[in-house]
């Protein structure tokens, strides 16, 4: 009875999240924060224990099938932005169901690493920490430092020769600068003065992220009004088992970095993960970013589950730390038991929900679904935040747009946490923030 | 507009439909898009810093902190109700605040504690304390991380005179100031030092953490009878008052004596005096020795009452000198009512002066009928003094009255505070205890009060007693003989045993292993005390004497060199 109740819960978690993550731009941790926002006034009659059991499912259904908006609809979150260009190219060619799946293979190899990982975690986790925690300052600035300068200059090289055919080259790289120093500039004003009332302090990341990454897209996709073509709704899908594993493989990679270190979400790990495997082929890709995010959203939570490790990585785990904490073994091996549980019954949601995304997609003009999505997320925004979370997200999109027009990367738009991140962990966050008046 | 929206045709780029010529709204170009994109991004991102910037961070009752604001960026004010702890190896420095509604951690890490604590921005206990920043709810503990040194506003309040008897509990995070002997000063465990400061109404004790040692980047040089004036938080510990300093720098010694105790006649004590610190003179009518200690009952014309000196006191009267039949005692001590009877009960040795000692009895006990028997006898003897023997510690004389000789032994300031006339050929009478050494019976526990010259002998030559080096020996070869001898012995010190008026270290070599007793006013005065812990190797000079069949070696200050 003590394990099937949470497992319970879990499952009522993930049927949830899968019904929700379908609807673009909606973020699990948008919906967990509005839970707790209800939960206290329902603390009662569900014990926190049990809503820790709820989110876990919650976030192992979402990181499986939010790839089905991220590529059905172009719609990603922070994670997901490397999923987008290979899933629209596969939506062309009438393939975005397989897309889906392979994304969802992917992400149940990741689901099988985290099982695989679970005897070892309590012994192996904490020393790396030990190790690692010293030297986390240097290595956040180095992903900063890598992801500013592994962007490529993608001009046309046609412009004659002088300023203008620097700029045509500079054009993105600095476009990507520029959005990396305003997106850490929001994140700093974020921090020590963040404009949102104290109540929503547990969601004061939600106006940005949606600004920064969600709305742009769906502007875009308005904009832009791609007519998709009928989908194919294929038995098979075009993998081998080895294909299969060196995906996942590359895709744990970078999941557990960006669950391991601070900040690091699953797009800036699967982007550091891909360059070192140097995977060239799209199917292998879409593998590697299923079990990428996956692994980042889903081990993230199960690091505070662990026992004696004393870690909080990820939005969902630091939510759940102002109202639970994991103390024994045993709590921790039935979170993995959930996971492995719920990750399960999610892969079998996927495939009818991918199923009907792959009917409706093609039969309902994609703008609409945009608007709607559009005025249902600044509706949570400011129902949320207030007009200051509007206002926030308003300023946010105008940074998002800029990658999305200027032809830069959108993963610096995460500059709105790594900036100020890296900054008070080399001990000048405060200087800093008092040179710009913020304090 | 791709399309004519007249004809529905394919019209690109153009302003007017080349096949119905309908005009066409004007297109807006991309670039203007992307310049508004990135003119929203900064003039927004402008707008929100103006509002940010004059906005107050918003001010939260410490209750208020629930799941949902964790992360916020807050203001709390508050009492700060826990004195501050800095670790400058970890760089963490914390705190608690407590206002009406409950109490929160605040805490600092890195560059910020240590600005913090270099720029003397700590709050101390009772201070008013405004704080700001990121609010960090967790199941069971609140907390709140200082980002910045300068997010911290303290309001110290000016600590009000008072006496330290009429301190109560209800004066809790008060902030006073008092003035103050040092009775006592102790270390209960390491990183706490308590001080018990007396004025005339009472006591209280001092506490010094080690904390506030390492924020005043000094040491506590505090040591018994001094006097001081300190400016304090009142805590409460167990219900009981204390004081709690900001920084050393509020404990200010003074040059005048700060009395701890009124002179009372003995007549008008009563039963309404019991629990206070008072002072009597009186002479000695009755001494009576219990399994405790000693009663001594005093007299001065206006009643009696009964002194009580505790065993540990009496051991350690000043010189050894104990209060006879006869002598003139001044003490002070706590009123104290045993079985309806008054008593006076001093704390320490220092609180029981002879005045002046009991007079010379004219029967002298012949020195030929001492034996074996009389040793721990006090007895009072006549003779002439043979020549001088001087040795490290003091003067060794032989009186001779005809039945007998037997040696007198002074110790260096029994000698020097001696009448003078003592000498070859002296004829004098004194008083003390008959002891045993090596088979030979001797005099000793003389005190210069109780030596009466009737006729000087021959001046002594004023040599300097001989400044014997001391002997390098092994503790395995120390031995009761060595008693009185000044030895240099070199071992490994144990864990210190902390007593009430110094500290004991077990000393080892490789051979054996010695007590090390140092006095608390030595202890306080070795340069590098505090290098004195378990596993240290010292060079120590010292005098040998045995204390309850154990041996130790007792060094002054300057006998006490750490090797390693």
């Amino acid at each position: 009875m003590a394990t099937l109740i949470p497992l319970l819960w879990a499952v009522t978690g993930a049927l949830l999240a899968s019904l929700l993550a379908l609807l673009p731009g909606l973020h699990v941790y948008t919906v967990a924060g509005l839970i707790i926002l209800g939960w206290t006034s329902l603390e009662e009659i569900v014990p926190p224990d049990l809503l820790a059991f709820f989110f876990v499912g919650m976030t192992t259904a979402y990181a499986m099938v939010n790839s089905i908006p991220s590529i059905f609809l172009s719609a990603p979150d922070d994670s997901t932005v490397f999923v987008v260009l290979p899933g629209q190219k596969y939506l062309l060619q009438q393939r975005g169901y397989e897309a889906t799946v392979l994304t969802g293979l992917g992400g149940l190899g990741g689901i099988a690493i985290l099982a695989l990982l679970t005897p070892i975690a309590p012994s192996a986790l904490p020393v790396l920490r030990a190790i690692l925690q010293p030297h986390l300052p240097w290595i956040l600035w180095a992903v900063i430092a890598y992801m500013l300068m592994s962007e490529w200059p993608k001009g046309w090289d046609r412009a004659p020769a002088g300023w203008r055919r620097w700029w045509d080259g500079w054009r993105s790289l600095a476009a990507g600068l520029i959005t990396f120093l305003l997106a850490g500039l929001l994140g700093l004003i974020l921090f020590y003065r963040s404009p949102l009332p104290v109540e929503a302090a547990h969601q004061g990341l939600l106006p940005a992220f949606t600004g920064l990454f969600a709305v742009p897209w769906i502007l875009q996709s308005v904009i832009s009004g791609v007519e998709l073509p009928e989908q194919d709704i294929a038995s098979t899908v075009d993998s081998t088992p080895e294909m299969l594993v060196r995906g996942t493989l590359a895709g744990a990679l970078g999941g557990l970095f960006a669950a391991f270190f601070p900040v690091v979400t699953g797009g800036i790990g699967s982007m550091i993960a891909g360059h070192a495997t140097a995977q060239r082929d799209d199917r292998l890709f879409l593998i590697s970013q299923g079990a990428s995010k996956v692994i980042y959203y889903v081990g993230s939570l199960l690091f505070f589950f662990v026992p004696g490790l004393h870690m909080t990585r990820g939005g969902m785990a630091w939510m759940l730390s102002s109202l639970w904490s994991a103390h024994t073994p045993q709590t921790y091996y039935l979170a993995v038991a959930t996971v492995v549980f719920t990750g399960a019954l999610s892969f079998l949601l996927l495939l009818p929900a991918a199923h009907a995304a792959a009917k409706l997609v093609s039969r309902v003009d994609t703008r609409w679904i945009g608007l709607g999505t559009l005025v249902a997320l600044l509706g949570v925004v400011t129902g949320t935040t207030g007009w200051g979370g509007l206002l926030m997200c308003v300023v946010a999109t105008g940074i998002g747009l800029i990658p999305v027009l200027w032809g830069s990367r959108r993963m610096n738009c995460m500059g709105v946490l790594l900036l100020p991140i890296a900054l008070n962990m080399t001990e000048v966050g405060g200087v800093v923030a008092g040179w710009l008046g913020l304090l | 507009m791709s399309h004519c929206p007249s004809c529905g045709r394919y019209v690109g780029a153009c302003e007017a439909c080349p096949y119905c010529g309908a005009y066409l709204t004007k297109r807006i170009p991309i670039r203007t898009v992307k310049i508004a994109t990135v003119m929203l991004a900064s003039v927004g991102l402008v707008i929100l810093w103006f509002a940010a910037t004059r906005s107050e961070v918003p001010l939260i009752q410490i209750g208020q902190a629930r799941a949902t604001m964790n992360l916020a960026y807050v203001r709390v004010v508050g009492r700060c109700t826990r004195a501050p702890t800095y670790n400058p190896d970890k760089a963490s420095l914390g705190f608690w605040v407590e206002d009406e509604t409950g109490e929160l951690y605040i805490s600092s890490y890195g560059a910020e504690a240590r600005a913090l604590a270099e720029g003397n921005c700590v709050p101390a206990l009772g201070d008013l304390v405004e704080v700001t920043g990121t609010l960090r709810v967790r199941e069971d503990f609140h907390a709140l991380t200082v980002n910045a040194s300068d997010q911290i506003k303290i309001t110290r309040a000016e600590p009000m005179e008072r006496d330290i008897g009429t301190i109560a509990p209800e004066d809790q995070y008060l902030r006073v100031r008092v003035r103050g002997q040092v009775r006592d000063v102790q270390r209960p465990y390491q990183g706490l030092t308590l001080v018990t400061l007396r004025d005339v109404t009472g006591s209280i004790p001092l506490v010094v953490s080690e904390d506030v040692l390492t924020l005043s980047g000094t040491s506590l040089t505090l040591s018994t009878g001094q006097s001081v004036e300190v400016a304090a938080t009142v805590s409460l510990y167990e219900g009981i008052p204390q004081l709690t300093p900001a920084m050393l720098a509020d404990i200010v010694p003074l040059d005048q004596p700060v009395p701890v105790a009124l002179e009372r006649k003995i007549g008008e004590l009563s039963t309404t005096d019991v629990g206070q610190f008072i002072a009597v003179r009186g002479t000695v009518i009755e001494t009576h020795p219990f399994s405790a200690g000693v009663k001594v009952t005093l007299d001065d014309g206006t009643g009696t009452i009964i002194l009580l000196l505790w065993q540990s006191v009496y051991d350690e009267l000043r010189n050894g000198v104990t209060p006879e039949i006869g002598a003139q005692v001044q003490t002070q001590g706590e009123v104290s009512l045993y079985r309806g009877e008054i008593e006076v009960i001093p704390e320490s040795p220092h609180d029981v002066q002879i005045l002046a000692g009991a007079p010379l009895p004219t029967d002298c006990t012949p020195i030929g009928q001492l034996t074996s028997v009389d040793v721990g006898r006090w007895s009072t003897l006549c003779g002439v003094l043979s020549p001088p023997h001087p040795f490290s510690a003091g003067v060794k004389f032989t009186l001779d009255d005809g039945t007998g000789q037997i040696v007198l032994l002074m110790w260096q300031d029994v000698y020097e505070n001696a009448p003078e006339g003592l000498g070859t050929g002296a004829h004098v009478i004194a008083t003390g205890q008959i002891a045993e050494y090596q088979g030979e019976l001797e005099l000793t526990k003389l005190d210069a009060d109780r030596i009466c010259v009737i006729s000087p002998g021959a001046a002594v030559t004023p040599t300097p007693l001989p400044s014997i080096e001391a002997e390098r020996r092994a503790i395995d070869d120390i031995t009761s003989a060595d008693v009185g001898q000044v030895l240099t012995l070199i071992g490994t010190l144990g864990e210190p045993e902390i007593f009430s008026k110094g500290i004991k270290f077990p000393l080892d070599d490789t051979s054996g292993s010695i007590t090390l007793l140092l006095w608390q006013n030595v202890h306080d005065a070795i340069p590098d005390a505090d290098r004195l812990v378990a596993g240290a190797r010292i060079e120590v000079e010292g005098l040998i004497d045995e204390y309850q069949g154990y041996l130790e070696i007792i060094p002054e200050a300057d006998g006490v060199e750490i090797v390693e």
